[in-house]
């Protein structure tokens, strides 16, 4: 099966931060904020916006929204791209204990029937009590469990019944919402070292630390163990360039973290290559300066990968 | 003082007319004669939803002078949060008036995704803070807690809310919440806190709304009963040193005639059967708004004028649709003028509403509201 190519949507990387914010006055070319007038008002979800249509157009399968403690909340995130994209998958990032369990399947029963069912969810673990979830890690996944048990049972006409710890409903069912719907598919965190229990509920494993080409086959062959149809994903910074100058001259300026997938467009595209025969089904690109880097690697990398698909 | 008026935008589906119970627009009944079709592209179906449809009710209140719309929450709606970040970019001035249950989302969560959209809207977003009509329904929604326990949660998860959105580093270990020096990122935590319009009649309603709304917001009940509620609430909000609005949700039918107005109720109360009046009052739930409302009769009418209550205002709507049962029906000249009069009772916001929900928002706002005595009627910011 062939690769597909996520973009990780960041709401708080450095370059992209400020644009289209309002300025304090330090930055003369900025409009500052009238209050007055509400209309006609640039604000950053407009450039947001921007990077999620330039993933679109340049052919990248979808979007992980992620949930970071400085950036935008993503199901806010998830909305405002429902109709501002056409095809995307929309992967949005899931606190189980940010909502009861009826009111996060609820809401993306309304983020499906207006998305044609482009939705997913990527499960985080717990979050602490600064972000007011008091659940220990230890508890985390017992609540996983509750709440993907929950989100199956009232994904349907019911009556569902759940008592437990986390979350409970009675004669639950979304019915008429979702009658012909597609349950958002279920991405799990590597990092919470899901067991086989939560495993069984998930499409999608997301390795979300740094993995070699060995400890992947292993990592796929466990995974598939417990869920036969689990496709693997994993997130792959990105630094690539056109040649080896450049992409030196890049590194040297942007000190990449260990895990970066670094090299020239052909370097990096054969590594991509090679982590797809070791078992990889989906790569969650990322890079700081979205929208000039989602064009570097959907027309280069994409591209490259693309054409390889066609010749063949 | 200026007067906000809001529109409501129907979140399951819309009727072409008031005359007829059934949806017809919307994506969940069955194509017949008369259902707003689904498009297709090449035989299969374009992508379109309801969405689209109550994109078009914003725009056309947006267009008409509305402030904004409320978006009603209920088990079979669609979600009104995902609605509004939907519609942000769909809009430009319309403000969402976001119904939920504080048994919903956590505080903390809460307050994110607000100021989240309040970045997306430029500052658009408006609460409508419900407290639950309780029952069966309350589990349906995954919520274990009773009445009382409801009102002491929602004042709970307002304070919570806000000392994290304005106060943060926030600690607070409450019955229902506990946080730890929580707080939004600089860029979210610098949006305003939204205007909170507040729902629900009991005496634990009202405690909680004296110290949090900014808005308590009631269904239309005989004049004389509401302007005491509304005295009421603000001499409890007084007490204690706040000040409070106050804001009516209504349904009305305004024609150019009174002959031609009621005949729409007239057609509306003939289609109902006769078992949807006599089932009316079973609906469950512990809410106290319910049981003031109920007592007017409505089983018992044979014919449509029995359930005019006072004149201009049918208590019959609730045969004719889910909801309240009073609303105000007339000619355009006497509904501004049962408009004028709640004014003169306490009324400083109101919610109107009206099938169908995209032709009657051009109706009443070209109609109906240039007619109000009022003179400082705040049109949407018309010089923007």
């Amino acid at each position: 099966m062939a690769l597909s190519v996520y973009w990780n949507l960041s709401t708080t990387a450095a370059p992209d931060r400020r644009r289209a914010e309002w300025g304090e006055g330090e930055r003369a070319w900025v409009p500052a904020r009238d209050a007055g007038s509400r209309c006609l008002q640039i604000n950053h979800y407009d450039y947001l916006t921007q990077v999620a249509r330039a993933a679109e157009l340049t052919g990248f399968d979808g979007l992980v929204i992620p949930d970071e403690p400085d950036g935008e909340e993503p199901w806010i995130v998830t909305g405002t791209l429902l109709r501002e994209t056409r095809r995307l998958r929309l992967v949005t990032a899931i606190a189980p204990g940010s909502a009861s369990g009826v009111y996060h399947a609820k809401m993306a029963s309304s983020v499906q029937r207006f998305s044609n069912d482009r939705q997913a969810w990527l499960i985080d673990g717990p979050r602490g009590l600064a972000a007011g979830d008091p659940v220990a890690p230890q508890d985390s996944a017992a609540r996983t469990g509750e709440l993907l048990t929950l989100a199956e049972g009232i994904w349907g006409d019911g009556p569902f019944d759940q008592e437990g710890q986390h979350f409970i409903v009675e004669k639950g069912g979304l019915g008429g919402l979702v009658r012909g719907r597609r349950r958002p598919p279920v991405w799990l965190r590597q990092s919470e070292q899901p067991g086989a229990d939560l495993l069984v509920h998930a499409g999608v494993l997301l390795l979300d630390a740094a993995v070699s080409i060995d400890a992947l086959a292993d990592l796929v062959a466990d995974a598939r163990r417990a869920n036969p149809s689990l496709r693997i994903a994993a997130s792959l910074p990105l630094l690539t360039r056109a040649d080896e100058r450049d992409v030196a001259v890049e590194a040297a300026y942007l000190d990449p973290a260990p895990s970066t997938l670094v090299g020239t467009y052909d370097a990096v595209t054969a590594k991509l290559r090679d982590l797809a025969a070791a078992g990889l089904d989906i790569a969650v690109l990322s890079a700081a300066d979205q929208i000039r880097e989602v064009h570097i690697a959907g027309e280069q990398i994409i591209g490259r990968l693309r054409a390889a698909a066609v010749a063949a | 003082m200026s007067i906000d008026f809001y529109w409501r935008i129907p979140t399951h589906g819309c009727s072409s007319s008031i005359r007829e119970r059934s949806s017809n627009r919307g994506d969940w009944s069955p194509l017949v004669p008369g259902n707003q079709a689904p498009g297709l592209a090449d035989g299969a179906p374009d992508g379109t939803s309801y969405l689209d449809h109550m994109t078009e009710i914003a725009r056309a209140a947006e267009i008409s002078g509305f402030a904004g719309g409320l978006l009603p929450s209920f088990p079979m709606t669609d979600d009104p949060w995902v609605i509004s970040a939907a519609l942000a970019r769909a809009t430009k001035a319309f403000r969402f008036m976001i119904a939920f249950q504080p048994g919903f989302l956590d505080p903390v969560r809460a307050a994110r995704m607000s100021a989240s959209l309040q970045r997306a809207t430029n500052g658009r977003v408006v609460y409508n803070i419900i407290t639950g009509g309780g029952g069966p329904s309350q589990r349906w929604w995954g919520d274990p807690f009773d009445h009382d326990d409801r009102y002491g949660r929602t004042t709970e998860f307002l304070d919570v809310m806000k000392g994290v959105w304005k106060e943060g580093p926030y600690t607070h270990k409450g019955r229902f919440y506990e946080v730890e020096n929580a707080a939004l990122p600089p860029a979210l935590a610098g949006e305003d806190l939204p205007t909170v319009y507040f729902s629900g009649s009991s005496e634990a309603a009202l405690q909680s709304a004296a110290r949090h709304a900014d808005y308590y917001l009631s269904w239309l009940e005989p004049f004389a009963q509401l302007a005491q509620k509304f005295e009421q609430v603000k001499r409890r909000t007084a007490e204690i040193g706040r000040g409070i609005k106050c804001a009516i949700r209504v349904e009305v039918v305004a024609r150019r005639t009174e002959e031609e107005a009621w005949r729409e109720i007239e057609l509306g109360f003939a289609n109902v059967k006769a078992q949807s009046r006599d089932s009316f009052g079973g609906q469950r739930g512990d809410s106290v708004g319910v049981q003031r409302l109920s007592g007017l009769g409505v089983a018992d009418a044979r014919d449509y004028r029995d359930l005019i209550v006072s004149p201009n205002v049918w208590g019959g709507f609730s045969l004719l649709r889910p909801g309240p049962a009073l609303g105000i029906v007339g000619s355009y000249e006497n509904v501004a003028a049962r408009l004028d009069e709640l004014i003169g009772l306490g009324a400083d916001s109101f919610i109107l509403a009206a099938t169908p929900h995209l032709e009657e928002a051009y109706r009443v706002g070209e109609e109906v509201l240039p007619l109000l005595r009022h003179q400082a009627v705040q049109r949407l910011e018309a010089a923007e």
